[in-house]
This record gives structure tokens, C-alpha cells and sequence, in this order.
């Protein structure tokens, strides 16, 4: 199952909802301002690890980019995808669960 | 997408946010009794500020909105017998069992079960669809 959250995590809790009930080995994928998460040294960052060690984490560049987040402040392991890696992740995946 | 005929897929409705400040809890209702029309087999989940949208004795009408909560029990009348309640969601918000509306299908049992957060997250992931409002 691929999981997105598009919500960043410093304004809602949805991160912290998929991270609870994500089973472990899903893909989590963040778009749109879910992107916040993955700046390296945010109030995040910790959370983002550990959830690495569960998870394969991508986030979608264009929601970077959009953004300002320069790609060398991405918590390392997390991987960055484009439009044509989000699409791959959907066909890969059964199902996708999109966080709100 | 698994492929399944679309009369045995297995679809989870989700829903994260109390009743009345947004129309997502209405919607997902609306979704689910219309869906039901086409024999899609449905469970509904509440998690997070969702849980509140089961409270008992809710009473909108100073607020010049409709109640739509009470219709959550007649959702097995339209064969949506399964709806279930994060545990950890209600504790976090000072809730119990007993604090929420009786929802019953026609041999009294009740369409609410409290699951745990492992358990859920096991039954999310054996969904063919999972669609969150």
C-alpha cells in the first residue's frame, strides 16, 4: 500500500496518523505541503528516521522545488521522486491510501 | 488496483475530522449511503477528531445545521454493519465507548467495534480501497 500525506506536519497531524497506522513496509510518499517534513534539522527530522527504518519515505520534487526546499536539505534516505516516479509508485503499490 | 470484481472489493471509508466545522464527515456519509445503492461492500473508520463525529446527545439545531450525525443510525438498514473506532483516538480525547451514540443492526448488535491502533492498521491494509474525508 502506498500512503500520501499532502498536509505539513507542523499544521495538522496527519503525518502522525499515517505514521500510527501505516503498516510497516508501506511506502509513504509526501506531496504537496506534506514536503515540509522532510527538512533535515525541523522539528521532524527525528520522527522522519525513525519512520525510515519501517518504511521506504519519497517525497515529490515539483512540491519541493515549488517550495524553496533545496533538495540537499532533504533528510538523507528519503528519496525524491518526479511526476513520472509518483505514477510508478501507484501502479507498483495494490492500493493507495491518501492522507488528508 | 487488485484485480477484483468491483461486488467483492473490500472499501474502507476514513474519517478524521469532527462534525459541523467541516462538511467532510457529512460527505463521507453521503458517499457511503450512495454507494451502498450500488452493492459495494463498506466499513467506515473513525480516527483522530473523526470519533467525535459519534458522540451521543449531539443537538445542532441552534445551529441552524442539520443533524446529519443521527442518520450514522441507519447505516445498517443500508448494510453498512461495520463501523469501527480507534481506541487510542477516544482516550487521547477523553472518550469512552460510552460516550458515543448506539448504532445496531436489526438483531441488536452493535455496528460499533473499538479497535487498536495494530489491529486497524492490519485491517487498512488489507483494503482493495481506502478513501479518507
Amino acid at each position: 500500500m502506498l500512503h500520501t500525506v499532502n498536509k505539513s506536519p507542523y499544521e495538522k497531524n496527519t503525518l502522525a496518523s499515517c505514521l500510527r497506522l501505516a503498516c510497516e513496509k508501506s511506502d509513504i510518499l509526501l506531496i504537496e505541503d506534506g514536503v515540509y517534513a522532510c527538512v533535515f534539522g525541523g522539528e521532524f527530522s527525528q520522527i522522519m528516521e525513525k519512520a525510515l527504518e519501517k518504511h521506504r519515505i519519497y517525497v515529490l520534487e515539483p512540491d519541493l522545488l515549488a517550495r524553496g526546499v533545496s533538495i540537499s536539505n532533504v533528510i538523507a534516505g528519503i528519496e525524491i521522486v518526479d511526476y513520472e516516479g509518483f505514477v510508478t509508485l501507484t501502479v507498483e503499490n495494490d492500493s493507495v491510501h491518501a492522507w488528508l | 488496483m487488485p484485480d477484483v470484481p468491483n461486488s467483492q472489493r473490500q472499501i474502507m471509508f476514513v474519517s478524521r475530522r469532527a462534525p459541523y466545522g467541516t462538511v467532510y464527515g457529512h460527505e463521507m456519509l453521503e458517499a457511503m449511503l450512495a454507494g451502498s445503492v450500488f452493492g459495494e461492500r463498506f466499513s467506515a473508520v473513525f480516527i483522530d477528531d473523526g470519533v467525535f463525529q459519534l458522540m451521543s446527545n449531539q443537538n445542532s439545531s441552534e445551529l441552524d445545521i442539520k443533524q446529519y450525525t443521527k442518520a450514522f443510525q441507519a447505516l445498517p438498514d443500508f448494510e453498512i454493519s461495520t463501523l469501527f473506532v480507534e481506541q487510542e483516538s477516544l482516550e487521547a480525547r477523553g472518550l469512552t465507548s460510552a460516550d458515543l451514540m448506539e448504532i445496531v443492526d436489526d438483531s441488536g448488535v452493535s455496528a460499533i467495534t473499538l479497535v487498536s491502533t495494530e489491529t486497524l492498521a492490519n485491517l487498512m491494509n488489507r483494503q482493495d480501497v481506502i478513501v479518507q474525508l
